[in-house]
């Protein structure tokens, strides 16, 4: 590879850069997958959008924080604290609300499934945490259909209901 | 130099509809990819694991947010003029409470579809800050002049 062109801070890149090996990727994969099923990860994904939602919105006014401390009736180190800090917020739903209508916005809620089709092919969340599974007849072969066993546990997969094996 | 794009593996699992912004990561020139060999150091050292939690969390909010035009808690823009518009992820450390050392750079392509194109990484305490905006900077010129 000629690198004759490159600049040597660009350089200084190129020699760093490695490929990663296959199991490493396939490592990153599975650590994104268990990541979309955290909870404390999907909390910080919520309040990280809704403090994007809420700056944009204030572009969107030209509204200024100290504008929106005093039409809160809140000081301006609490304003700072919420939207300027890099700590993960643990905000109140009357938070959330109050905020959002400050800004001229009103808080929709929305829901879905946490296991489509091909997600619930390879998780499900038991007690002990998330149970990665290699494939979807892993995942069949650990449930039995509901005739067929003393149960524990109703889970729904691909809209049939199933109970785990005691 | 060519520079090919990859995804970060595993991030769709994140987005039940496609974000706004389409994450990519910059691979030189066939040679490696520095952001996702750094991501895995992060992931697997036990002192990071948890800002590199964040990062990936900072991504995903900033993939179905808004383009960024001024700074944010998870993302911050270069002020140097020369850089023109290049960007930082950032994390929060919960142990010292303070702003994180890992750190992500990356600018947005907003020509044909909407990508975030991350190019390369800074700890800080290791390295020079400015010196990794810079090459973010002529990545992404070398990025746009190779798709001209």
């Amino acid at each position: 590879m000629d690198t004759n062109d490159l600049t040597p801070e660009l350089k200084a890149l190129f020699e760093e850069a490695v490929s990663l090996p296959e199991p490493d990727l396939k490592g990153m994969e599975e650590a994104h997958r268990a990541l979309a099923c955290n909870p404390e990860v999907t909390a910080k994904v919520m309040g990280g959008l809704f403090i994007n939602k809420i700056l944009g919105q204030m572009d969107v006014l030209d509204m200024s924080q100290s504008q929106l401390a005093k039409s809160w009736g809140k000081d301006r180190q609490y304003i700072s604290s919420i939207l300027n800090t890099e700590k993960p917020k643990n905000f109140t739903l009357k938070t959330v609300a109050e905020l959002s209508m400050k800004v001229g916005l009103r808080v929709k809620l929305e829901f879905e499934p946490l296991y489509t089709a091909s997600v619930a092919g390879r998780f499900l969340h038991f007690d002990q945490g998330v149970s990665a599974l290699s494939s979807m007849e892993e995942l069949f072969s650990t449930i039995k259909p509901q005739k067929e066993c003393r149960a524990t546990r109703r889970i729904q997969a691909a809209d049939e209901s199933y109970e785990l094996a005691a | 130099m060519k520079i090919d794009l990859e995804d970060i593996p595993g991030l769709e699992h994140f987005f039940s509809d496609p974000p706004k912004w389409k994450v990519k990561t910059c691979c030189l020139g066939g040679a490696g990819n520095l952001v996702l060999k750094k991501l895995d150091l992060w992931r697997n050292d036990p002192e990071m694991e948890e800002e590199y939690g964040q990062i990936i969390a900072n991504i995903v909010v900033t993939a179905c947010s808004e383009k960024i035009e001024s700074d944010t808690p998870f993302v911050k823009k270069n002020r140097n003029p020369e850089n023109g518009e290049v960007y930082e992820f950032r994390a929060f450390n919960e142990n010292t409470e303070r702003a994180g050392k890992a750190r992500v750079l990356f600018f947005y392509d907003e020509d044909d579809e909407n990508l975030i194109i991350c190019t390369n990484t800074f700890e800080k305490g290791q390295g020079d800050q400015n010196m990794s905006f810079s090459q973010c900077a002529q990545l992404k010129q070398r990025y746009f002049q190779q798709r001209r």
